[in-house]
């Protein structure tokens, strides 16, 4: 694979394991050739164009080398003309070179789609750009960071459409959303996220990203009330289509807590956990007649009445929290029966 | 867990000399240089090849991960530390600690989470040295990573997960804050049992809504240990799934059906043994698939494992008689 006469001047440096090597990997032998030429290169400091193409060959072989994948920023780096005048905490590459080396990503990054060091090196290529976003400055420059914005967006959907819980894609996928924090973005997001549910309702990762979205990446902006009575409504309509599924009523109950601990002494939230009670019940009541199945079966929605109640908080509400949460203890939720024994327990502290 | 350095035996059976494993692992240590106070540490493997005691490389560095399973590895093999650059360790977690309180695990650059915070938390108590890390922006991190669904993500605003959330109940609790912070916070507690203790179908699965897995087992299991709350799972059925998953050519896989369908691994047999070690010390015959090693059998054929420490991922043994050294060497001075 390296044509004897590109490094004619480079004496390789072997690994050396040492005299009780511990674990030894049985390399290839291209590998370990390959290696012996970059130690020495690396020794040097010898940035060039054949040292980036060494590391293209290496991280070939261990796409996980993270001293590998740094070299090559570095080669990147001194290869890449800085504009004048440039200051910025992140590091500067040339575009061609931000190019190429998402695709060298993509590539590594099909057969190895949960690895650190491919993901990382995506957001190192992209940071200086997407920081462009952010600050304005010149239009030439947002203009290319728009660009690769959106194929970035595009090549992460790609991989969540191969899996579509892939938490490395998701984190890169938020990451991106927040940098730029563009409103067009972030309301198309949400047209994503009802894709991937309308694919599959109970996809954990869309749920958590819907959360995410809705709170612009933000825990210090929890929904106004108006918005919330959308996300319930949302979440219940979901929870329709199974309501043996976990995530909606999670949800569900998440922003009802949210509510409570912003307004929860208002009238207005009075109304809200009120309404949310009874779209419960009616799911149950929908369930059974459909299915003719006993609606305890569906132990998430239960679980989601017993917080509610719990919120609730009257005596008449604990009594019945429970009294569901025995029923799941005794027959309903066998798994977890010393879980709901102790949760009955409790809720009755509570009531005296 | 398993008690084979217990047995002379089968270090000479199998051709095992701990001292060796342990020169090879400080090998791999890079001390601190005045330059650069963040590189000390050990590296995971010999990729660099022999760099000599007064070459300095800057890219010679200490990885995070890697230094805390070498200070595990070291301990459990019975070495006392003591050429262990720990001053220079603790220094390099500062500069490896982020703003929002997070940790890298190289001073070159890496991604920061919560992985990173647990192993600096389990250095930080094994060196019994907290100056590397800004204990309160830690906490601030965890609490930024507390999910809608009441537990644990590896990022702020991302999915609950049974590793990360071992990772910041774990982390709490070697900090001293787990009482703090989870009591502190309305119902936190209550929520993270609730999730913890959903997360079971027979096996654990490690996020909601997706497949079982062995390792689960340990990290969704031992946090509810270290929260004293793991009586609240099914452990019989967790258990029937876990030596459901061994393979008869050895080990432990993360599904079902192994050798067929998935194979055993390093990390899924790890874990599975951890689990079954602070949940059970005894396994029954019936439980385990014997092919004739000796593992310190009892006499009716069942097995002892050994407790790991849930928090630190080791050793309970060897970690108390790492301590008691320690005692012991001052009490010499």
């Amino acid at each position: 694979m390296i044509p004897s006469e590109t490094f004619h001047d480079i004496t390789p440096i072997s690994q050396d394991d040492g005299p009780h090597p511990v674990c030894s990997i049985d390399y290839p032998k291209e590998f370990d050739e390959a290696q012996g030429y970059l130690r020495a290169i690396m020794r040097k400091d010898e940035r060039s164009e054949r040292a980036l193409e060494l590391t293209a060959l290496c991280l070939r072989f261990n796409p996980a080398n993270y001293t590998t994948w740094w070299f090559r920023r570095q080669c990147l780096a001194s290869l890449s003309i800085s504009p004048s005048n440039f200051e910025s905490k992140f590091t500067f590459f040339g575009l061609k070179f931000i190019a190429k080396d998402l695709m060298l990503a993509a590539k590594l990054g099909g057969t190895n789609p949960k690895n650190y060091q491919v993901w990382y090196h995506r957001r190192n290529l992209l940071e200086q750009s997407f920081s462009d976003i952010k600050s304005a400055s010149g239009t030439d420059e947002v203009g290319n960071a728009l660009e690769l914005v959106n194929e970035e967006i595009e090549y992460i959907a790609t991989v969540i459409a191969e899996d579509a819980k892939n938490y490395h894609a998701w984190s890169h996928r938020q990451w991106i959303l927040k940098a730029i924090n563009m409103e067009s973005k972030w309301n198309a997001e949400i047209e994503f996220i009802n894709g991937l549910l309308e694919d599959d309702v109970r996809n954990n990762s869309a749920w958590n990203q819907r959360w995410f979205v809705t709170h612009r990446g933000s825990k210090s902006i929890p929904f106004a009330i108006d918005d919330a009575r959308q996300e319930l409504s949302f979440s219940i309509c979901k929870a329709e289509q199974d309501p043996y599924n976990e995530s909606p009523w999670k949800y569900f109950v998440a922003v009802i807590k949210e509510q409570f601990r912003l307004i929860g002494t208002t009238p207005e939230f009075a109304s809200l956990i009120g309404v949310s009670e009874k779209a419960l019940e009616e799911t149950k009541a929908n369930f059974e007649q459909e299915s003719k199945k006993d609606g305890m079966e569906c132990t998430n929605l239960i679980a989601a009445h017993i917080d509610i109640l719990e919120i609730k908080g009257d005596k008449t509400s604990i009594a019945s929290a429970i009294e569901f949460a025995k029923l799941l203890e005794s027959r309903y939720d066998p798994v977890r029966k010393k879980y709901w024994k102790l949760r009955a327990q409790q809720l009755e502290v509570v009531t005296k | 867990m398993l008690g084979f350095f217990d047995s002379p035996e089968n270090l000479i059976r199998y051709s095992v000399d701990t001292h060796e494993i342990i020169e090879w692992i400080y090998t791999l240590q890079t001390l601190s240089h005045a330059n650069e106070p963040g590189i000390a540490g050990f590296k995971g493997g010999t990729f660099l090849g022999n760099v000599q005691k007064d070459e300095f490389l800057y890219y010679n560095q200490g990885h995070l991960a890697m230094t805390y399973s070498a200070l595990c590895t070291l301990i459990t093999l019975g070495d006392d530390l003591e050429r262990v650059d720990k001053k220079g360790i603790v220094k390099g977690l500062q500069c490896l600690q982020k703003d929002d309180g997070s940790f890298s695990s190289l001073h070159l650059g890496s991604e920061n989470d919560l992985r990173f915070v647990y192993c600096a938390c389990a250095i930080s108590h094994i060196l019994n040295d907290w100056s590397g890390v800004d204990i309160d922006r830690a906490v601030q991190y965890i609490q930024a990573c507390r999910t809608w669904d009441g537990a644990i993500s590896l990022i702020p605003g991302q999915e609950s997960h049974g590793g990360s959330t071992f990772c910041g109940v774990a982390s709490l609790n070697l900090m001293g804050r787990l009482k703090q912070v989870l009591d502190d916070h309305d119902n936190w507690r209550n929520e993270l049992v609730q999730w913890c203790v959903s997360r079971q179908i027979e096996g654990m699965q490690g996020r909601t809504n997706k497949l079982e897995d062995t390792c689960y087992s340990f990290w969704i299991g031992g946090t509810l240990k270290i929260l004293n709350c793991d009586h609240l799972l099914d452990q019989k059925l967790l258990r029937a799934f876990v030596t459901d998953c061994q393979s008869d050519m050895g080990g432990f896989s993360k599904l079902r059906d192994p050798g067929r369908s998935y194979y055993p691994d390093l990390l899924h047999s790890f874990y599975s043994l951890s689990w079954l070690s602070f949940s059970h010390t005894t396994i029954h015959e019936d439980d385990v698939i014997n092919n004739g090693v000796h593992l310190g059998s009892n006499a009716n054929g069942s097995l002892t494992l050994h407790p790991l420490n849930c928090t630190l991922g080791m050793s309970s043994r060897r970690i108390d008689m790492y301590r008691k050294g320690i005692l012991n060497s001052s009490q010499i001075t």
